[in-house]
């Protein structure tokens, strides 16, 4: 699969005068390169993989079988409170992160993001965010528990990790948003001359519109902790029915917020399965242009959607309407983007590496979260469904073999660009096989947990049901165990490995394929020329 | 030496990430000044009149 690179002799040149970097800590924690912050965030990513998927342990644990064994009900709710934080926020956000800070500048043909010191701050944020929140362990009246939407007035109630839990929001919050303006300014004042808007690889494209629902989106959680925070210390009452507020507020600016968050977790991974499915069925992406349409399309709708989450709480009628039809109306677009990607297979030359594994993995399973998301935005179905675990299996559909997997995906593509070395193909497919089996082991069951009627956030529950929690605990217990391979496959991978080529897949198109493997600290001193761009926009 | 293009480039990056930086505020700021007039306003639309509470 593998063919010589094509490097042309500019970059070969940059690559042998100018790869200095710094040495030790400082390298790390001054950090301005896009590279090294990007590693950074890859590997915070996967330490935060690491805890809430402990903690998510914690939780099919207690569920393997009815009644009280490990932990009593309080820290139960924690444990899936932290889990969704640590997940959301600490592991599914920083990789995409990770992965657009090491990616655009090299496909859009920019030495580095637009603003590095920026870009240092944006990541050093996070470590005391999520040491904030980890440490709420350990305080009196435990960690949060009220569920990562912390509904008011429920969270409110939260003890001495409130304000903790608070302030570390605030910190993800920030680092996000400044996040996201880096991502923006980058794109749209570091392209190489010839890079037109139109010529962006995909990825580069679902980030940009990634960036703009993070400014819309992320103010607007920090604004609804914020009052929180006032109604619990400064005696306001926002969300406190007994002081003139109304809770359901609260619903509606959460989901402001939390609807949109949702595609900031999937829209990246609808680039990267856009680079990956073209690269191993030897065709151009069908349709490039219908694909930036259709995100953008899904961008907007994301913010008009919000309360289909909120059937239950009594909105009305046209309310409800309105709701349900804009949430089905979504399902165009993204429908236009399955097709696509069927049509760039279409007739292809396909094979089976790992990222193209991944790639499939998700269009099969993120397909099948969109279906049951369709289910749920009928809204008398939503009454029936609502608040059970088939809402549980929908959005972990979405997130682990949709989000996840294309995370995991990506890793598999740029990885020999990354550190110059192949991985070991069999390793790797057997990740993908034993992650694609146990997920479904894992969260299909939940389907008909709901279904029977099962409550979401429960940590004891009736026998009826015991069968199929066995068997996604059993499913949940394996998935975790086979992810150990995914680091030890990178690490080996790291160490040694058949050296990789300029063009790492013969059929990768892309600016970053154009360099050497690995890739020079610092790519594009030199901008690469018009006849490159055009020949790395080949879709 | 900073050319004329880099030197024009810096300007549009400082402009473009205050710009948005700007709406990041402002949506920030937006939903707790929406929320602090919804309070003022009650919960109800204007005219309507909360249900009277039950006799004991």
């Amino acid at each position: 699969m593998a063919e010589h690179a094509h490097a042309p002799a500019a970059v070969v040149h940059e690559h042998e005068e100018h790869d200095h970097k710094p040495h030790g800590w400082k390298r790390w924690v001054y950090a301005t390169n896009h590279k090294d912050i990007g590693t950074m965030y890859l590997v915070f990513s996967g330490l935060m993989f690491l805890i809430g998927g402990s903690f998510a342990m914690v939780i099919r644990a207690e569920l393997f079988k009815p009644g009280m064994q490990l932990v009593d009900p309080q820290l139960f709710n924690s444990m899936t409170t932290m889990h969704a934080l640590f997940m959301i926020f600490g592991a599914v956000m920083p990789a995409w992160t990770g992965l657009a800070n090491w990616l655009i500048p090299m496909q859009i043909g920019a030495p580095d993001m637009a603003l590095p010191r920026l870009n240092n701050m944006s990541f050093w944020i996070l470590p005391f965010a999520f040491t904030l929140l980890f440490c709420t362990l350990f305080v009196p009246g435990g960690a949060p528990a009220g569920g990562w939407t912390m509904y008011a007035p429920l969270f409110v109630q939260t003890g001495d990790a409130f304000p903790m839990t608070i302030f570390a929001i605030h910190m993800m919050g920030a680092s996000s948003i400044l996040g996201a303006i880096n991502v923006i300014v980058t794109i749209m004042n570091m392209r190489a001359k010839g890079m037109g808007l139109l010529r962006m690889p995909l990825f580069v494209w679902t980030w940009l519109i990634t960036a703009f629902l993070l400014i819309a989106a992320m103010p607007v959680l920090a604004g609804a902790v914020t009052m929180l925070l006032t109604d619990h210390y400064f005696g306001t009452t926002f969300f406190a029915a007994t002081g003139g507020g109304d809770p359901i507020m609260f619903q509606h600016i959460f989901w402001f917020f939390g609807h949109p968050e949702v595609y900031i977790l999937i829209l990246p991974a609808f680039g990267v399965v856009s680079e990956i499915i073209p690269t191993f069925s030897r065709k151009p992406l069908f349709g490039y242009e219908t694909m930036v349409y259709a995100t953008a399309s899904i961008g907007f709708l994301s913010f008009i959607v919000w309360a289909h989450h909120m059937f239950v709480t009594g909105i009305p009628l046209a309310g409800q309407l309105f709701f349900m039809l804009s949430t089905m109306l979504i399902a165009v677009p993204t429908g236009v983007k399955v097709f696509n990607w069927t049509a760039t297979m279409y007739k292809g030359s396909l094979s089976f590496e790992p990222p193209m594994l991944f790639a499939l993995g998700f269009l099969f399973m993120f397909t099948i979260g969109g279906f049951s998301g369709l289910m749920l935005a009928l809204v008398p179905a939503d009454y029936e469904y609502h608040g059970t675990y088939f809402v549980v299996a929908h959005f972990h559909y979405v997130l682990v073999p949709g989000a996840v997997f294309a995370i995991m995906g990506a890793v598999y593509y740029w990885l020999p660009k990354w550190c110059g070395n192949m991985y070991d193909m069999r390793l790797a497919k057997w990740h993908f096989w034993l992650s694609a089996i146990f997920v479904n082991v894992l969260f299909f069951p939940q389907h008909f947990l709901g279904l029977a009627g099962m409550p979401r956030r429960i940590p004891d529950y009736p026998v009826q049901f015991t069968d199929w929690n066995m068997v996604s605990s059993l499913g949940g217990f394996a998935f975790g165990l086979s992810q150990f391979l995914f680091p030890y496959i990178i690490w080996k991978c790291i160490r040694s490995g058949e050296r990789a080529t300029g063009r790492v897949w013969e059929s990768a198109h892309g600016l970053e394929w154009e360099l050497p493997s690995p890739a020079p600290y610092h790519s594009w001193g030199e901008p690469p020329s018009e006849a490159l761009i055009a020949r790395g926009a080949a879709h | 030496m900073v050319s004329t293009d880099e030197e024009g480039r810096r300007k549009r990056v400082r402009r473009s990430a205050l710009i948005l930086g700007a709406v990041a505020l402002a949506f920030y700021i937006g939903f707790i000044v929406m929320s602090v007039v919804k309070a003022e306003r009650g919960s109800y639309p204007a005219g309507a009149r909360p249900p009277a509470a039950a006799e004991p």
